[in-house]
């Protein structure tokens, strides 16, 4: 069996007396979609953020390419190629996709300019370009800003921004949440695709047709425990919502 | 690249967490709201020039001009501070400051000690105000507040509020000198505009300017240092309000401690009249620039048609709530459509 390149081990985490983790295991191999279930509260997002460097845990271990490791900020994620298209898709509103692919990670001028802080545009406009069009995301326009632009072509420019960063792990909290259906085929398109670069892909989702249809394992989060980790061809959707709310369990993993 | 795919029904519901949601033309649009300021600026211009002859001499127009190169300095600090999500009350007692510093150094001392102290504590003023707003968390108008109360009381007590006399003659260049037909004031404005335009538009610190205003949270996630760029954005505006407090001593010859009490908000004005709104994310240096010669012409209207200097803040404030009043409206309509 292949290591994962990413592996949480009893990750535990507690603010006040709520246990938003609860004695954790979790792991994702490359190439593959894993998703993650599980009903509001289950600690989802919580496990995201402490997988992706933007929370600290109070016990547990997280391993990188089966090395364990401290995670304590998003930069050192994204330097390990971790990127995350948070919920709220974390883009700058009046920044357009340009400088939202490139914000934190400029490219500056050669020479005197870029001593004084100059920036590259030229070469950052053509190198989104190729990265949008590398994910078939249609960005209307490359000099809007982003806040002007439809859900569906935010989440392209999200999810685009983090592909390009990421070359081991993607993580997307509910990708497809606001979308229609048009732009959710795009976004699960696009899933496939990273995947088939041989990216791990993270999803998590409320949808279970959408994990069914794109997924190639799936972690189910209960209260903060891991309820499950199975195969999706092993498994159908009335389990997966039992195993969501506690009304069916099965060996975990 | 063409490519209208959303069905209007899906996105009227979309909205994004902060910035404005929904407008579909935003760069147009605003493109559009700056031309109308400008198109408001020459039309008043162009009738300015057929009905009062004495606007169009030379004269009169570079007296407009050295008289609101100081706010128009003080503006284009307000305008980085209220892209960044804040502005800055505390601009006028760290002018004031800056020009009582100046003047107790280049009388004991030399003039460019005084320049360069004066810029230093403006400096420091406005560490202070970045660090309460970044790092405490502090609210900017409380905490400039407080700077610009703390700042005028400091200064009261360290000059007893006696003004400082004694600036020689040639000093006074800075803020009445011309070069060839330019105030020197206006010269030094130019520059300070052409530098903050070039910190925006093609810096990396301008940019996060930009994305710390327009949402803070995906500035952070991205790796941008916002604590620092707040800090630097506040530290920048009070250098540029002691730049004008250095021109502002050129002009007066006097170190006055109760100064430059109406710059804040003349600048705030400024930049919002010249259609910057105060929730941050947006705004140009032509918006700052537009809004200060408009704001000064209409003055200058009103006295050279002898009206009542009494009436002009009464004039400005009118200006003031047309032109956001304005603005704002469209976007409501935009937001409703």
């Amino acid at each position: 069996m292949t290591t994962p390149v990413l592996e949480a081990r009893g990750l535990s985490r507690a603010f006040g007396h709520v246990r938003a983790l609860d004695d954790v295991d979790f792991e994702v191999y490359p190439g593959e979609v894993t998703a993650l279930i599980g009903d509001n509260g289950a600690g989802k997002s919580t496990l995201v953020k402490a997988l992706s460097g933007n929370l600290a845990v109070d016990t547990g271990v997280i391993k990188f390419e089966g090395n364990p490791l401290q995670l304590t900020n998003p930069m050192q994620a994204s330097a390990l190629g971790i990127e995350t298209v948070h919920q709220d898709l974390a883009l700058a509103p009046h920044l357009d996709p340009v400088q939202n692919m490139y914000l934190g990670r400029e490219v500056m001028k050669k020479g005197i300019g870029g001593a004084f802080g100059f920036m590259n545009v030229a070469e950052m406009r053509t190198e989104s370009r190729r990265a949008f069009d590398e994910l078939g995301a249609t960005v209307r326009s490359l000099t809007s800003p982003v806040g002007s632009m439809s859900g569906g072509q935010r989440q392209a420019i999200a999810i685009a921004r983090a592909v390009h960063w990421a070359n081991k792990v993607v993580f997307l909290d509910e990708p497809t949440a606001a979308l229609g259906v048009r732009q959710t085929k795009n976004v699960l398109e696009t899933i496939r695709r990273v995947r088939d670069k041989g990216i791990a892909v993270v999803f998590i989702s409320h949808s279970m047709p959408h994990v069914m249809e794109v997924s190639d394992r799936i972690q189910v989060l209960r209260l903060g425990h891991r309820a499950a980790a199975i195969d999706t061809k092993t498994t159908n959707m009335e389990e997966l919502v039992g195993l969501m709310t506690g009304a069916s369990t099965r060996g975990v993993a | 690249m063409a490519r209208s795919a959303t069905p209007g029904g899906t996105r009227a519901r979309e909205s994004f967490p902060s910035g404005g949601g929904g407008f579909g033309f935003a760069k147009v649009r605003q493109r559009l709201a700056s031309l109308a300021i400008l198109a408001i600026f020459v039309l008043l211009v162009i009738v300015l020039l057929a009905t009062t002859p004495a606007f169009g001499n030379w004269g009169n127009i570079a007296n407009v001009l050295q008289q609101n190169s100081i706010i128009g300095i003080v503006a284009c600090g307000m305008l980085l501070m209220i892209i960044v999500g804040g502005f800055d009350l505390s601009v006028g007692a760290v002018g004031a400051m800056s020009s009582v510093v100046a003047a107790v150094l280049i009388v004991n001392t030399n003039p460019a000690l005084g320049i360069l102290v004066a810029l230093a504590v403006g400096a420091v003023v406005g560490l202070l105000n970045g660090f309460c707003i970044a790092v405490i968390g502090m609210n900017p108008f409380v905490v400039t507040l407080g700077t610009q109360v703390l700042v005028t009381g400091l200064l009261f007590v360290a000059t007893e509020a006696q003004p400082v006399y004694g600036v020689p003659e040639s000093f006074t260049q800075i803020g009445l000198g011309r070069i060839g037909p330019l105030p020197i004031a206006t010269a030094i404005f130019i520059v300070v505009a052409l530098l903050v335009f070039a910190l925006l538009t093609f810096t990396k610190f301008g940019q996060y300017i930009y994305a710390v205003g327009g949402n803070k949270d995906a500035a952070r996630l991205a790796g941008v240092n916002v604590t620092l760029v707040i800090i630097v954005t506040y530290v920048i505006g009070a250098v540029l309000a002691a730049v004008a407090g250095i021109v502002l001593l050129g002009q007066t010859g006097i170190g006055q401690p109760n100064s430059a009490t109406g710059w804040p908000l003349s600048s705030i004005a400024a930049v919002v009249v010249g259609g910057v709104p105060l929730a941050g994310g947006v705004g140009k240096v032509s918006s700052a620039v537009l809004g200060t010669l408009l704001l000064g012409v209409v003055a200058n209207a009103l006295n050279l048609n002898g009206v009542s200097p009494y009436w002009q803040p009464a004039v400005t404030g009118i200006v003031i709530l047309l032109a956001v009043g304005v603005d704002s409206y469209q976007r409501k309509r935009r937001q409703l459509r």
